[in-house]
């Protein structure tokens, strides 16, 4: 190829490029072009020229200066403007230049013009008197020079200087002078159309001989056609004749190209013969033969003929009678090897259907279709054919035939859209009933032969398992059993693959079903078989077609798939009032009432909020440390771990009710929905001391605690009683077993609340950010009343997480009140939780404690117990910790947010008719954390001896980081 | 109708700039640098035309036709209507003409030559019209053009030899009437 030649040598380097020798190269511009091929960056470059360009200015404004000289200057500023630079002050310089006698130097003068100037510059007029004279110049080169010059730079305000001149060129007597003159008067067209009057010009050379003088004039003809063909209308006849002089290769043969004559001329005039037939009958009758002819010039090489399908489609929808005339080539072209060809004919045949040729042409498309791989082809294909048997369908019965074949062969290429389209046109048919019902009964036909093939594409399926399970009952040769086991085949194997279709399968078998009592062992063990399908769908329709068969007589089963009734509408009933009944009755159950979205959106619902609390209730590296233990006698005996419930059940077979009898609580939750909550507590002797040790030792230990007590064994009981504090072991089980248990303990607790002794030991944890090592629930409550056996009462509030930041500013206070709450909800949602420590405080509280019925006003109460001195800062919800088993004990925690501290506040009132004696708060806090009771440094246990009836005492915990100094 | 003519290589460096309308040379950069960013990241198997950039063409329905030679893009920027397989191979016969003129034409031919390319582009072109599309007919008329030169080279050359001596030797004698030429030369 030309090209590839073409390829090799315009990528020769300087290295390889010799002076040839018939070229003179301008001697300034190679040294020019030599250093900047030597340039290594853009700035360098621009600097070159830059300073190139001054120097052409100081050399072309010397008056000594030889033409020769201006010319090589002038060759040098023509590169310059390719480079894209500012060169204005040469203008002047070009245009003298174009005076010159000598041919080359004029030349020079023009091209450096025309680069240079523009149509609205300034300096035009001076160019004007040049070019009359040129243009009237017995030689024809200056003649040519000056018409480019013209088509470039003439304005509509010099056009009338020079327009006569130029129109008479169009009769000189060389061909170049014509064409250019042709051109220039085009352009002169485009600038003003009145004065130009170019349509009467061109006429003039119509008949011109030289075929490029036409190519100009055709060119200028097609202008006109554009703006307005009517007036061109009377000159069709020659553009046909001078198509069928190139058709005939009239034209000298080296204006062929590639083997056409002069292919741009064509285009033109085909283009040209476009415009004037357009929408003009009798034009086109004219232009008609030649464009066959044409097309059948170039139909000859293989490769041509898709253009001449192509071109036959378009003539096709113009006038029909033209593909009859070819009809044997068309049909060639279907079976021709050349894909392209191929599909420009299929896309010919689509263009020639009409209700007679349909059933043929259709076939065809779905030949190709069959035969297809590309899928984008495919779809369009698709689409065709359907547009095109909607159309022009002879009858329903083909339709669906024809649908049936795409769908078979379209497969992904179908849209779903397809199928319900002709499943309307089945179920909704006609005004006839009488051909509906056959059509109906043809479809059952086809379907049912296609339900046995071995594959199907799923689109069929879809269409099979409606049809047959709507109208199969029309057709009494198909026996519904059979059919059924037939569907049932089919679903089985698909359902792996698409169990979309094996849901709509069953749904057919269903309406079967409701049809018909007899259904066969194979297809009830299809259903049984499914109806725990993981396929949720599968699962949901096999169970709906088992009930159907098991609960309904044939009667009911109608009722509910009604037959022939697809396109009867069902109607809804938005108020749902058949579940009256069912709501007011759940209501009275005690079933919260329904709420909208709206609602349940205004309300934030805590237990959706979250429903899993990320903070352990115990940590587990200390529980692993502490579980489990092993006794005196090796065994082991303790485990608070949740999931063992064997470390409970002995500690109910070892732990006489004299030993330990400890009630335990967790969180505000003493009431379970089983009853009151009582946990026996865990551990043997040795583990009583180590968590003795825990309790009391240091201030390493996490929980602070109180203790209150008024019994003189004070240490013993209190060691039982943290140890069974310790080991919080739940399991549900034990809590089923304890339940009774608890019951006993409360009235226990509650006859106790009579005497004057009683014990209680409140221990309030701080967990701080850090972890802590104590096993123990964040903060909990121990309340024992020794006085009889001891009893335990633990009652975790919550994790309360301080970090530095919060402990710091107070303007973080707010948002650790939001965590507490956060975290508060995260316990209560725990408490709906089905754990036996699941109980919803508020409402067992005033359920089951008749005793102590603590409302939002015993809240305010106690309330008042705290110094109003604190509450004036952030502070915490209120936490009521009191319980029955405190009796009129009101035990409340509340947490404050200083600006530089954080303060639990623990506040106890006396609101017995009995005194209590020897309180003992323990108050700790995890490492990390200073921490000063009432002000003062640590001190604990601290010790009240004796609180009074109707007495109150607070206890407040400030906590610091180490930083404070106050350790 | 054409209304540009770009011709650089791969390194975005023009070789030659013909516009038909008018374009400030900073417009006329940027056309440039746009022409050469959208044609220059195409593979060689992609399609030869595509919409112009937004300086030239983009709103107007110009469309960009090029070609692309070893080191060298030709691209013609055309308006509707130009037939864009007509003008795919008007810049082969472009081309072609000027490897046959230039007798393998290389870059460095496009650098040195700029006029002679110029010349050749005209002959083609005119006004943003396609003038000649035959490689022959230009040829010839570029070689008419050239033999007129030259003989006019020829002839004028030598008085103007004479007439200098004549000058020198003295200021009586008359100088002769040069003869008249008509170069009808074909």
């Amino acid at each position: 190829m030309a090209e590839r030649a073409l390829d090799k040598v315009l990528g020769l380097s300087l290295d390889h490029y010799y002076h040839k020798a018939h070229l003179s190269v301008v001697k300034s511009l190679q040294s020019l072009v030599n250093k900047l091929l030597d340039v290594k960056s853009r700035q360098q470059e621009d600097k070159i020229l830059c300073a190139e360009i001054e120097l052409l200015k100081e050399r072309m404004q010397s008056p000594n200066i030889s033409s020769g000289e201006m010319k090589d200057f002038l060759v040098e500023i023509i590169f310059m403007t390719t480079h894209h630079y500012n060169v204005s002050f040469a203008d002047i310089h070009a245009i003298k230049f174009t005076q010159q006698n000598s041919m080359k130097e004029k030349r020079i003068g023009y091209l450096a013009a025309s680069c240079l100037l523009s149509e609205d510059h300034n300096l035009l007029v001076l160019l004007i008197n040049t070019l009359q004279k040129d243009l009237n110049s017995t030689n024809f080169v200056e003649n040519c020079m000056a018409l480019s010059t013209v088509a470039m730079l003439i304005n509509i305000e010099t056009m009338p200087a020079v327009i006569q001149i130029v129109e008479k060129k169009i009769n000189h007597t060389r061909e170049a002078v014509r064409k250019r003159a042709v051109i220039a008067l085009l352009k002169f067209h485009h600038l003003s159309a009145e004065s130009a009057n170019l349509a009467s010009k061109l006429q003039e050379i119509l008949f011109d001989s030289d075929f490029s003088v036409l190519t100009a004039v055709i060119t200028a003809y097609l202008c006109l056609a554009k703006e307005d063909p009517a007036p061109l209308k009377p000159l069709i006849d020659r553009f046909v004749s001078i198509q069928r002089q190139l058709l005939a290769h009239k034209p000298p043969s080296d204006l062929n190209y590639r083997g056409i004559s002069m292919p741009w001329l064509q285009i033109k005039l085909l283009r040209l013969l476009a415009y004037l037939g357009m929408d003009d009958f009798n034009c086109s009758q004219k232009i008609y033969p030649v464009i066959i002819d044409t097309l059948a010039s170039i139909a000859n090489p293989n490769c041509l003929i898709e253009y001449w399908i192509k071109g036959l489609s378009s003539i096709v929808q113009v006038n029909p009678l033209f593909a009859v005339e070819h009809q044997m080539t068309v049909v060639d072209c279907l079976d021709d090897p050349d894909e392209t060809l191929r599909r420009k004919t299929l896309d010919l045949l689509c263009r020639m259907i009409n209700p007679k040729n349909i059933v043929f042409i259709t076939e065809k498309l779905i030949k190709y279709l069959q035969s297809s791989e590309d899928n984008y082809f495919k779809s369009d294909l698709v689409s065709r054919i359907c547009q095109l048997a909607e159309k022009f369908a002879p009858d329903s019965f083909w339709y669906i035939k024809t649908m049936n074949s795409i769908f078979e062969l379209g497969k992904d290429c179908v849209p779903v859209t397809m199928v319900d389209n002709l499943l309307r046109l089945i179920a909704e048919g006609t005004e006839d009933e009488q051909s509906d019902m056959e059509l109906r009964m043809y479809a059952v036909h086809e379907y049912f032969k296609l339900l046995k093939r071995p594959k199907l594409s799923t689109l069929l399926i879809r269409a099979i398992s409606w049809v047959l399970g709507e109208y199969a009952y029309l057709v009494d040769s198909i026996q519904m059993m059979n059919l059924a086991d037939n569907m049932c085949i089919l679903a089985e194997n698909v359902l792996k693959q698409y169990p979309g279709c094996s849901c709509l399968l069953i749904t057919a078998i269903m309406k079967l079903i409701s049809r018909t009592n007899d259904v066969s062992d194979y297809t009830h063990n299809f259903l049984e078989e499914h109806s725990n399908s993981v396929n949720l769908d599968v699962q949901q329709r096999c169970q709906e077609a088992l009930q159907l068969l098991i609960t309904l007589d044939i009667n009911d089963r109608s009722e509910i798939l009604p037959v022939n009734a697809s396109c009867e509408d069902i109607e809804v009933d938005p108020s749902l009032g058949f579940l009256d009944t069912f709501v007011s009755n759940a209501l009275a159950y005690g079933s919260l009432p329904y709420r909208t979205l709206n609602q349940r959106k205004a309300i934030p619902d805590v237990k959706v909020r979250s429903s899993l609390k990320f903070d352990p209730y115990v940590n587990t590296s200390a529980s692993s440390k502490e579980t489990p233990v092993e006794d005196d006698g090796g065994r082991v005996i303790a485990s608070h771990d949740y999931s063992k419930p064997e470390g409970t059940e002995f500690n109910r077979k070892e732990f006489n009710p004299q030993d330990v009898n400890a009630k335990k609580v967790e969180g505000q939750r003493p009431w379970t929905k089983e009853g009151y909550m009582i946990q026996a507590p865990l551990g043997g002797q040795d583990i009583e001391k180590k968590a003795k040790e825990e309790n009391l030792s240091n201030i390493e230990e996490p929980p602070s605690q109180t203790i209150l007590q008024n019994k003189p064994n004070y240490e013993l009981e209190e060691k039982k009683r943290i140890a069974s504090a310790l080991f919080v072991g739940f399991d549900s089980d034990d809590i089923k077993s304890l339940a009774p248990a608890a019951k006993d303990e409360r009235n226990r607790v509650n006859d106790q609340s009579s005497t004057t002794a009683s014990e209680v030991t409140l221990s309030a944890g701080i967990n701080s950010a850090e972890p802590y090592e104590s096993p123990k629930p964040a903060s909990d409550l121990l309340i024992g009343d020794n006085s009889t056996e001891s009893n335990l009462i633990n009652l975790s509030i919550e994790n309360i997480k301080i970090t530095e930041e919060q402990l710091n500013t107070n303007e973080n206070s707010r948002y650790l009140e939001k965590l507490i709450d956060v975290e508060k909800n995260q316990l209560l949602d725990l408490e709906n939780n089905p754990s036996p420590m699941s109980a919803n405080p508020v409402a067992d509280r005033s359920i089951q404690n008749p005793l102590d019925d603590l409302t939002d006003s015993t809240i305010s109460i106690e309330r008042e117990l705290f110094p109003a001195e604190l509450l004036s800062f952030p502070h915490g919800n209120l936490d009521v910790l009191s319980t029955p088993s405190f009796g009129k004990l009101r035990i409340a925690l509340m947490k404050v947010w200083k600006e530089d501290a954080f303060i639990i506040v623990l506040a106890i009132a006396n609101q017995a008719d009995k005194q209590y004696n020897k309180i003992s708060t323990v108050l700790k806090p995890s490492s990390g954390i200073q921490c000063a009771v009432n002000e003062k440094k640590m001190e604990n246990p601290n010790f009240i001896d004796n609180l009074d009836i109707g007495e109150s005492v607070c206890i407040s915990a400030r906590l610091m980081f180490d930083i404070y100094g106050l350790g | 109708m054409i209304r540009a003519i770009m011709i650089f290589n791969n390194h975005g460096k023009p070789r030659l700039m013909k516009f038909f309308e008018y374009y400030s040379e900073e417009i006329q950069q940027q056309i440039l640098r746009e022409t050469y960013h959208l044609v220059s990241k195409r593979d060689d198997n992609v399609c030869n035309f595509l919409e112009g950039g937004s300086l030239i063409g983009g709103d107007s329905g110009y469309k960009l036709i090029y070609r692309h030679y070893a080191t060298l893009y030709f691209v013609f920027c055309v308006d509707s209507s130009e037939s864009e397989l007509g003008i795919l191979d008007l810049i082969q016969v472009f081309v072609e003409t000027l490897d046959k003129h230039f007798e393998n034409v290389c870059e460095l031919d496009l650098i040195f030559h700029i006029d002679k390319v110029h010349y050749i582009l005209a002959e083609i072109v005119m006004g943003g019209m396609v003038l000649e599309t035959n490689m022959t007919d230009v040829l010839t008329h570029l070689d008419a053009q050239a033999k007129t030169e030259k003989s006019e080279a020829g002839i004028t050359a030598a008085p103007a030899r004479a007439i200098s001596a004549v000058k020198s030797m003295g200021p009586n004698v008359s100088m002769p009437h040069m003869p008249h030429f008509n170069f009808k030369s074909h």
